[in-house]
């Protein structure tokens, strides 16, 4: 998709001041170029011939996270994401990507993983993964099984507990989410038919992942691009598939959770792309006795982390600028531990938290159930 | 190039603003610069739809405290380097847009919520705090500034003060310079100044005043301490049509005289009133409708009620019931998001805010949209107005006038601009009515700021000069020359 067509979104953003102020990217860096607007107007000053992509554009480009916060907030959704999304399938075809982007995309080309090296290892039985026809699959995602096997051992620790045989891929490849915020679609389906292609040959009839990147892949993207996955296949994020259990009596809590309060952070491609919001919360109730302490700025209007889908590798010291203004919101709220459900929001967190006063115990939700076994 | 880049000096002033702010408090390409230097101005929105490019600073710096403002202050004064205060930057009137390069003082990481006095109420601030951050801050803790213009999410509230803001609420609450209690700021010279503790009391001239309205040409705000109120426990309003425009105001201005405190009064004239009731709440009625609101203790809001209710009740055509003030409340912003209705099309298009006394607001009004709609007939032009601040000694108009089919080229529209605005203005200045009271002059107005008053802009010019004998705060707004 070529710049030109995303132009409406393009002209009627640049003059519009009315979502800046949601901008996660701008709430750190206070820079206008960094909104909806700023991205708006140096777009249209390109689609007329008075600026070209440059190193600089370019840069503020790769800067925004996806998140999508100007669309929700936006009385008429204007789609800023997806006019960035465009500019950066125009950067990619123009070959004018940074390098750092380029370095990304073409591990998970090559390699299935951004992170083009060997991945941690986890402290789970090798004989789970690699089953086929198993009840269920779990998708760990790139991010889960590079930067936190906490949250893997955590899914082994309740699986232990619950009577249903589960697997895990031998190898996990990318689902390709991060090649198309990247602006590599045609690439991103590539890669994602490679892995539908091998979920359908280990047959399970539930997959399910605590990757919210992951999970949008599975249930939109896939077929929005045509990819399919077995008909009769159920798709579920962790925090859905885990309160069906508990709900239906299959995972039984054996310890009540210490008397922590509690506030959930919904990641923003699990709340506000994909309207997972009640399934986090009926679960950490479920858990605790007690619904989370509300942010306030939450649900499909929670502000982002910073991490974005690629944004933390692109940038890290952005995010995690980022990652330090939410978290100054969160602290507001007085909550001992904040629970999200994306891996990639622990990373940022964890690290916007590092020698702060009185820093915030963050989890992810599957470790978060793991506690209760 | 921009200018002062060109100059054999940049690289040391570079330097010495890198000193002061950091390098990471440094922007100067390209990209963010263009975003940087526009605001919603007719006129800087034209430039870039017609592509006739952007004037632009040479640099964007972001202090963090008063002491670095005034550090850059006497830097720029030294190479007499224009400085452009930037808040939100989101105003209409090209107050924070440069016309002559110089340096872009962006207050917006001087956003510190510094302390909230809750047996005072009073909140005190960095003025680069946006006024949607600060709202939703307080709103958390119970409290509300009450100050809720249209600019909510736009404005800092430096840019507010320096504007001499109203909200949507001022009718009860007052504009923003009733609110302001105490104020610190950076002189033109790099003196750092303080106006007293108190709200409007003083041992002598109360200097907070100086910087109201003033749009960064006497100084930079660096603090504020703003009074603040507890949330309403209700808020409710009640909708009224009246058979014409004289009648609709003689019933608001009762209202206002006899003491009640309604926190909002927003009138429409007839043609507002048709393309407001009908494309938004699917109405078709004629007359002018008016939204009158309440808020507090749900007691005393259900008396105010009664008693408004009762006077509005007289003059009125039909009473509308509540259910229409808060979808008018619930959507008041919605037209502000695009698709903006002439986005897209060439227009010349304005709003006149004009403040005068109940005996001329009427002749105000009628004047303003004889000019329009009769002596601009041939560029298909459309006036309408609603009246929406209101208080015990008189009231303000905003007319908006639109020329649908103006000439081609953007020479002649910023003429025919310039025309209207003044035409209407003889208007306003025949009447005694005072132009532009909260939405700033910047250069929008400033050519018109003499006019209205030779006086007061005398003594402006005299406190200007006095306080910048180099000129270097905000050059070209306001009237007060300056340009390189």
């Amino acid at each position: 998709m070529s710049l030109k067509e995303h132009e409406k979104t393009i002209r009627m953003c640049r003059f519009c001041w009315m979502c800046r102020h949601a901008c996660p990217t701008f709430l750190y860096t206070k820079n206008d170029a960094h909104t909806p607007r700023g991205y708006g107007l140096e777009l249209s000053m390109i689609l007329d011939g008075l600026r070209e992509l440059e190193p600089l554009n370019i840069e503020r480009i790769y800067q925004c996270s996806q998140c999508g916060l100007c669309r929700e907030i936006c009385v008429t959704h204007w789609p800023e994401d997806d006019m960035i999304h465009g500019a950066r399938e125009e950067i990619v075809t123009a070959g004018k990507e940074p390098q750092r982007v380029k370095q990304i995309a073409n591990s998970i080309i090559e390699k299935g993983t951004p992170y083009g090296n060997e991945e941690k290892k986890w402290n789970v039985p090798s004989d789970i993964s690699g089953k086929k026809h198993t009840e269920v699959l779990y998708f760990a995602g790139c991010s889960t099984r590079q930067n936190h096997p906490e949250i893997i051992e955590s899914i082994h620790k309740i699986f232990k507990v619950i009577n249903i045989d589960w697997t895990m891929l031998e190898s996990e490849k990318c689902c390709g989410m991060a090649l198309f915020d990247l602006g590599y679609t045609e690439e991103a389906i590539k890669v994602a038919q490679k892995l539908a292609d091998t979920i359908s040959d280990m047959g399970p009839k539930v997959l399910f992942t605590g990757c919210a990147h992951c999970y949008r892949t599975f249930k939109e993207k896939l077929p929005e691009w045509g990819i399919k996955l077995s008909s009769d296949l159920r798709i579920y994020h962790t925090t859905e598939y885990f309160e069906q259990l508990i709900s239906k009596g299959k995972l039984v809590l054996n310890k009540v959770s210490d008397k922590l309060s509690i506030s959930y952070h919904d990641p923003c491609q699990l709340g506000r792309k994909m309207g997972i919001v009640d399934a986090p919360r009926k679960l950490i109730k479920k858990l605790t006795g007690e619904a989370p302490i509300e942010l306030f700025h939450n649900r499909e209007a929670a502000e982002c982390c910073g991490a974005g889908t690629t944004m933390f590798l692109i940038d890290p010291e952005l995010s995690e600028g980022i990652a330090k203004v939410r978290l100054k919101r969160v602290k507001e709220e007085q909550a001992e531990v904040l629970v999200t459900a994306c891996q990639n929001c622990k990373t940022v967190f964890v690290k916007g938290s590092k020698n702060q006063k009185n820093s915030i115990k963050i989890m992810d939700i599957a470790e978060f159930i793991a506690l209760q076994i | 190039m921009n200018p002062m880049k060109s100059s054999v000096y940049w690289p040391m002033i570079r330097y010495e603003l890198s000193k002061i702010v950091g390098e990471k408090n440094i922007l100067d390409s390209d990209v963010d610069l263009d975003a940087s230097c526009t605001d919603t101005w007719w006129v800087s929105r034209r430039w870039i739809a017609k592509g006739l490019g952007i004037p632009k600073a040479d640099v964007i710096v972001f202090p963090q405290k008063a002491e670095e403002v005034s550090r850059i202050i006497r830097l720029a004064r030294e190479f007499n380097l224009p400085i452009i205060p930037r808040g939100g930057g989101g105003g209409d009137i090209g107050g924070s847009v440069p016309l002559n390069g110089g340096i872009i003082v962006d207050m917006k990481k001087m956003d510190r919520i510094i302390e909230i006095d809750e047996s005072s109420l009073t909140v005190t601030v960095e003025p680069g705090i946006l006024q949607i951050h600060l709202e939703e801050w307080l709103n958390r803790r119970g409290y509300t500034t009450n100050h809720l213009p249209a600019s909510l999410t736009c404005a800092a509230v430096g840019g507010l003060i320096s504007t001499s803001g109203s909200g949507v609420l001022s009718s009860k609450y007052g504009k923003i310079n009733d609110m302001v209690i105490n104020i610190q700021a950076v002189l033109p010279t790099g003196e750092i100044v303080e106006s007293l503790p108190v709200h409007r009391h003083s041992m002598g001239p109360d200097f907070s005043r100086l910087f109201l309205g003033a749009e960064g040409t006497l100084g930079i705000i660096t603090r504020v301490t703003l009074n603040v109120h507890p949330l309403p426990e209700i808020r409710q309003f009640g909708t009224f049509l009246f058979p014409d425009l004289p009648t609709a105001i003689e019933a608001g201005r009762l209202i206002m005289v006899k003491d009640l405190k309604p926190c909002v009064v927003r009138l429409y004239d007839e043609s507002d009133t048709k393309a407001v009731l009908k494309n938004i709440l699917g109405i078709e009625s004629e007359g002018n409708y008016m939204i009158v609101g309440f808020d507090g203790f749900r007691e005393v809001v259900e008396a105010e009620k009664k008693v408004a209710f009762k006077i509005l009740n007289e003059f009125a055509s039909k009473n509308l019931g509540e259910k229409i003030g808060q979808y008018w409340w619930d959507h008041r912003y919605d037209s502000y998001y695009p698709p903006h209705a002439l986005e897209g099309t060439d227009f010349v298009h304005c709003v006149i805010d004009v403040i005068s006394g109940y005996d001329k607001i009427l002749p105000i009004y009628y004047g303003m949209k004889h000019v329009v709609e009769e002596q601009y007939k041939a560029w298909d032009p459309t006036f309408q107005a609603h009246f929406s601040h209101w208080y015990d000694w008189g009231i303000s108009i905003y007319p908006t006038f639109v020329l649908h089919n103006p000439p081609p080229t953007f020479e002649e529209q910023v003429n025919l601009f310039n025309e209207v605005w003044e035409k209407c203005a003889e208007v306003v200045f025949q009447q005694g009515g005072v132009l532009n009271e909260h939405h700033g002059v910047g250069i929008r107005t400033g050519w018109l700021l003499e006019k209205q008053e030779p006086r007061n802009f005398q003594l402006f010019s005299v406190i200007k000069k006095t306080l910048d004998p180099d000129h270097i705060m905000n050059p070209g707004k306001m009237g007060l020359g300056g340009l390189r």
